[in-house]
């Protein structure tokens, strides 16, 4: 997957609940959920140091 | 085949006459995402991924001609493969991910379908075992490594292949939820052509019994549990219904989507630029995103970008499209 501009989302109580983010070129809003492929691509490419997650705005 | 071969052959496979297919949408009936692309991956047909790998192909519903007799049962679609790039690294592919490594695992099945080609090509089969992940979860298996499981010509022949499926006895899967069996349809590298596939059928036994119809709405059930896409535009009408939304300030709500089935997990998701959220007013989404989900159904925040929220108000909401383009998705596949 080609994914870009990765953002952490906060709900009401400031905490981090999902990411924001291009892949293969869609929007996508990704859940923190390990098994859901798109963040498991997400953390693998973290974990390479290929993509960061930029802190909620 | 008689239907008196038909019983024996039921009778022989010691399955069950209804719900034998252990593929989804194996007739190609549900499309939701689209019906062409040249991407790669989870695009066109429910429950499929196609992959040119490193040459280009476009990959189509295609329709059957009223009446034809050539593939039996009156199927409306089939999947065209065209390669229009040689690829050189892998195997041009269809991959259909079975949800559940224990499915079929210390069995012997048979694969069946009606395939053909725009020349003389060799169609093969690669079968994974995918343990998931979370936890120490074992490696993969491959069950089948790419025989050739018949010769594809112009003309549509039914293609059968039965092989053992690995025991599982022994082995460890993933705490994620995410393991599955795999099962691929190959097609050569070096070349171009067409592949075409109709009628995919995975069932317990040594034969291939007639294709299992399912009728348009429980195949589209079956499929919602992986992806469920609203899209369209009906002059103004409502596209989906959404839950009371709750506005924690003037420029942003929260509002509550369930879904029409339990997904597999939790779902990744898209809306459109063009798709409106909208309250008693009509609120232009600048963005939408999760703030959580479940596998029935998820609490989205909608950002409008102005201040169009009356905190001091609970209104119904709902999607709308706003141009043919518009849609919402929900991701859950494998």
């Amino acid at each position: 997957m080609d994914i870009k501009s990765a953002q952490y989302v906060t709900n009401v109580n400031d905490e981090n609940c999902s990411v924001t983010a291009t892949i293969d070129g869609e929007t996508m809003s990704v859940p923190l959920a390990p098994g859901n492929r798109h963040y498991d691509e997400i953390m693998k490419q973290v974990a390479a140091g290929t993509l960061t997650i930029a802190d909620a705005d | 085949m008689s239907k008196a071969a038909e019983l024996a052959a039921l009778i022989g496979s010691q399955t069950a006459l209804s719900n034998r297919n252990r593929i989804i949408n194996g007739e190609f009936q549900i499309w939701q995402r689209g019906t062409s692309t040249t991407s790669d991956g989870y695009q066109t047909a429910d429950r499929y991924q196609g992959s040119s790998q490193n040459g280009a192909a476009t990959m189509s519903q295609q329709s059957f001609t009223i009446g034809q007799t050539d593939v039996p049962g009156e199927p409306k679609y089939y999947y065209r493969h065209n390669q229009t790039t040689q690829a050189t690294d892998y195997m041009p592919n269809i991959q259909h991910r079975i949800e559940g490594v224990r499915s079929l695992a210390g069995q012997r099945v048979t694969l069946s379908l009606y395939a053909k080609a725009s020349k003389s090509l060799a169609l093969k089969t690669y079968i994974f075992q995918h343990f998931g992940s979370g936890g120490s979860p074992s490696s993969g298996v491959v069950v089948e490594n790419s025989p050739t499981i018949a010769t594809l010509t112009t003309s549509w022949q039914k293609v059968t292949y039965t092989f053992d499926v690995d025991s599982i006895n022994g082995k460890t899967i993933g705490s994620n939820g995410d393991d599955y069996l795999a099962v691929y349809l190959q097609f050569p590298t070096s070349d171009t052509y067409n592949v075409d596939l109709a009628l995919l059928q995975l069932e317990v036994g040594e034969q291939a019994t007639p294709f299992e119809h399912r009728s348009f709405g429980d195949e589209l059930i079956r499929c919602q549990r992986y992806f469920w896409r609203i899209s369209g535009y009906d002059s103004g009408g409502i596209q989906y219904p959404a839950g009371a939304n709750v506005a924690f300030s003037t420029s942003a709500a929260a509002l509550t989507v369930i879904y029409p089935v339990p997904m597999r997990g939790k779902p990744t998701f898209t809306a459109d630029a063009n798709t409106i959220c909208t309250g008693v007013g009509c609120y232009n989404a600048t963005g939408q995103s999760l703030l959580s989900t479940t596998v029935l159904a998820a609490l989205l925040q909608i950002n409008t970008g102005a201040s169009s929220f009356d905190p001091e108000e609970t209104n119904f909401s709902y999607f709308m499209g706003q141009n043919s383009n518009s849609f919402i998705a929900f991701d859950a596949e494998l």
